[in-house]
C-alpha cells in the first residue's frame, strides 16, 4: 500500500478522526481558556449562588461554592493535558532508551533494568504514591517525576523486546562489520526503528496519566493552587453533592476526564494499526 | 526475593527520614511538653542514637514484625494493618475469581466467533472502560442504586445495628455488593479479551494444526490444547494483580467507605501517621514480592518450559 502523510493516514480511520477531533477541540479549550470560559474559576468575585442547576446563564450550573462548572471543566483542560503530554513524553524517552540500551549491551545492564522492571509492574500504584506525596508534599510536579517512574517500566520492556529483534537483523551485523560502534548502531538504527511503539505506548501513557491524576486529586492529592477535573470530584464528594442532588457537579467533570483519556487511547489505537497494518486483518 | 524486600525496607526508611523535623515532634504533637519527658519520649523510640544505628534497628525489629507503633491508634502497627486486611481481601477476591472464571470462558469464546458481533462489543467495553476513571464509575453507581434507587446501602460495611450473627452477615453481604459489582464489571471485559488475545495467539500455533489435522474435535482442541497453554500467561497476569488484591483499591475504599487496606493508606496520610503509613505500604510490597515467588516456583511447576529456558 502506498504510505501518505501520517496525519493523513490517522484521518482516514474512523478512530484517527475522532481522537484529532476531540483532541484538538481540548487543546483549543486549554490554551484559550481565558477567552472561551464564561466566567473565570479563579475570581472570587464572580461567584454566585451555590449549587444552581443547569441553565442558559450556567449551562452546566454551579458547584457548592457558587463557581460556573462548565469554566471550571475548561480551566481544568489546562492541567489534565499538560500532564498527561508530559508524562506521555517522559515515558515514551525514559522507557525507550533504557529499554534500547538493556537490549543493545545486555548482560549485566540488560538484567539489572528488567529486573527493575519487573519489580516495579508488580508495585501498589497508588498507595506508594500517596506515601510520597505525603512525605515530600503534593504539587504538579511532584506528580508528573512519580507518574513518570512509575510508568517508564512497561515502554521499556516493550521497546527491550522490539530492538532485540531488530538486532538480529542482517543490516545491523553489517553495520557492525563496517566498524560502527555499539552506541552508533543504537543511535542510528536501533531507535528509529522503535520510535512508531514510543508514539503509540505514549499515547496510552499519557491517557493513563489523565485518569491517575483525576483518581489523586479525587483523593486530595491534587496541586492546591489549580482548578482539576479530579478536584471538583473531590469537592463534590466532600461537600455531599449527591445527597444535595447536584447531579451535575459530579457527572459532568467525569464525562471530561473520560473524553480526554479515551481520545487518547483512541489516537493510541490509531497510530498501532497504521504503524502495524497487519494488526488490521486481526482485530477489525 | 530477600533482596528486594531490603531495597524496599531501606527506601521507606530512607524516604520517611527525609521529611523535615524531628519525628518525636510528630508524635507527642504538643511543643509545650518539659524537655524531661522529651528526652524520655525520645530514648524510648532510639531517636536519641545516629541516624545508621537507627536504621539497624528499624531493619532488625522488621524482620522481628515490628514495623512501630501508630501516633494515631497508639499500638503495634503491624497489628492495625493485620486487622484491616481480611476486610480487603473480602472486599477484592469475590469480583476477582469471579470475574476470572467467567471472563476464561467469554474470552475462549469470543475468540472461537472472533469478529462476530459479541467479539466487537466486548473489545469495545473493554477498551472503553480503560478510560472511565474507576472512583467516578463507583460513584455514578452509588449515585444511581444506592440514592436514587435505595437498593444498596449508601457506604460502609456493617448496620451498626445487626447483632446476632446471621444478620450480620447479611448485612455485610448487602453492604459488600456495590462494590463488588463495580470492581466486577470493570475487571471482567479487561481480563476476557486478555484471554482472548492469548487464545487467538495459541490457534495460530503449528500445533493447533496439528490437532486439527489429527481430527480432533473443537472441544477438545480448546480444551486441551488452547487452555493449557494460556495458563501461564493467565498466571502472570494474575501475578499483576496481587497489589490490588492485597492492598485493595483506595479510591473504591474510599468512596463506599470500606474500611480496608486502601481506605487505611489515606487515613494515615490525612493524620500525618507516618509509621502506620509505612507499614501499610510496605506490608503490601513484602506480600507482592513473596506472592511473585510463589508464582514463578509454581509456574515452574506446571510449565515444564519454563524451567529449561
Amino acid at each position: 500500500m502506498k504510505r501518505r502523510g501520517p496525519l493523513k493516514e490517522l484521518w482516514n480511520s474512523t478512530e484517527g478522526r475522532f481522537s484529532l477531533v476531540v483532541i484538538s477541540g481540548l487543546v483549543i479549550l486549554a490554551i484559550f481558556a481565558g477567552w472561551i470560559a464564561p466566567y473565570d474559576p479563579y475570581d472570587i468575585t464572580q461567584r454566585t449562588f451555590p449549587l444552581q442547576p443547569p441553565s442558559t446563564r450556567h449551562l452546566l450550573g454551579t458547584d457548592g461554592f457558587g463557581i460556573d462548572v462548565l469554566s471550571q471543566i475548561i480551566y481544568g483542560a489546562r492541567v489534565s493535558l499538560t500532564i498527561g503530554v508530559l508524562v506521555g513524553v517522559g515515558v515514551a524517552a525514559i522507557g525507550g532508551f533504557i529499554g534500547a540500551l538493556a537490549a543493545t549491551y545486555g548482560g549485566i545492564s540488560d538484567t539489572l533494568s528488567m529486573r527493575t522492571v519487573d519489580f516495579i509492574m508488580v508495585l501498589p500504584g497508588l498507595p506508594i504514591m500517596i506515601m510520597i506525596m505525603t512525605t515530600i508534599g503534593s504539587s504538579f510536579w511532584v506528580m508528573v517525576m512519580i507518574f513518570i517512574m512509575f510508568g517508564w517500566a512497561g515502554t521499556a520492556r516493550v521497546t527491550r523486546a522490539i530492538v532485540l529483534v531488530e538486532k538480529s537483523r542482517g543490516y545491523v551485523d553489517a553495520a557492525r562489520c563496517a566498524g560502527a560502534s555499539k552506541m552508533y548502531v543504537l543511535m542510528k538504527h536501533l531507535l528509529p526503528a522503535t520510535y512508531s511503539i514510543l508514539f503509540v505506548t505514549a499515547a496510552f501513557a499519557a491517557g493513563g496519566a489523565i485518569l491517575a491524576e483525576a483518581g489523586l486529586a479525587f483523593l486530595g492529592f491534587g496541586d492546591p493552587k489549580l482548578v482539576s477535573w479530579g478536584k471538583m470530584l473531590n469537592f463534590a464528594r466532600t461537600y455531599n453533592a449527591m445527597i444535595l442532588g447536584a447531579w451535575w457537579w459530579i457527572i459532568f467533570p467525569g464525562v471530561a476526564v473520560f473524553l480526554a483519556s479515551f481520545s487518547i487511547m483512541m489516537m493510541g489505537i490509531a497510530l498501532e494499526k497504521t504503524f502495524n497494518p497487519r494488526l488490521r486483518e486481526r482485530d477489525r | 526475593m530477600v533482596l528486594t524486600i531490603f531495597l524496599a525496607l531501606t527506601f521507606s526508611f530512607l524516604l520517611i527520614r527525609l521529611l523535615p523535623g524531628d519525628p518525636a515532634e510528630r508524635y507527642y504533637g504538643d511543643p509545650r511538653l518539659p524537655i524531661e519527658i522529651k528526652t524520655e519520649i525520645k530514648a524510648a523510640f532510639g531517636l536519641d542514637k545516629p541516624v545508621y544505628m537507627q536504621y539497624f534497628i528499624f531493619l532488625g525489629n522488621a524482620v522481628k514484625g515490628d514495623l512501630g507503633i501508630s501516633y494515631t491508634y497508639r499500638r503495634s502497627v503491624v497489628g492495625v494493618v493485620m486487622e484491616r486486611m481480611p476486610w480487603t481481601l473480602l472486599l477484592t477476591t469475590v469480583p476477582t475469581v469471579l470475574s476470572m472464571v467467567l471472563g476464561l470462558k467469554i474470552g475462549t469464546y469470543i475468540a472461537f466467533n472472533r469478529l462476530k458481533f459479541f467479539d466487537r462489543f466486548m473489545r469495545s467495553v473493554a477498551f472503553a472502560l480503560n478510560s472511565v476513571p474507576t472512583f467516578w464509575l463507583a460513584l455514578l453507581m452509588v449515585m444511581g442504586f444506592a440514592f436514587y434507587l435505595p437498593i444498596f446501602p449508601l457506604q460502609g460495611m456493617i448496620d451498626p445495628l445487626a447483632v446476632t450473627m446471621p444478620e450480620r452477615f447479611f448485612s455485610v453481604l448487602r453492604h459488600a455488593a456495590l462494590p463488588w459489582i463495580t470492581i466486577f464489571m470493570v475487571t471482567l471485559p479487561s481480563f476476557a479479551v486478555h484471554v482472548r488475545n492469548l487464545t487467538i495467539n495459541i490457534l495460530g500455533e503449528d500445533f493447533i494444526i496439528t490437532a486439527k489435522a489429527k481430527g480432533l474435535k473443537k472441544a477438545q482442541i480448546r480444551k486441551k490444547h488452547v487452555l493449557r497453554n494460556a495458563l501461564g500467561p493467565l498466571f502472570s497476569i494474575l501475578t499483576l494483580r496481587v497489589a490490588g488484591l492485597v492492598g485493595g483499591s483506595v479510591l473504591i475504599e474510599t468512596i463506599f467507605s470500606w474500611r480496608g487496606m486502601g481506605l487505611l493508606v489515606l487515613e494515615a496520610s490525612r493524620g500525618s501517621d507516618y509509621p502506620l503509613l509505612q507499614a501499610t505500604v510496605l506490608i503490601t510490597i513484602i506480600l507482592v514480592i513473596v506472592a511473585n515467588f510463589v508464582a514463578d516456583i509454581l509456574q515452574a511447576v506446571f510449565d515444564p518450559r519454563v524451567r529449561y529456558s
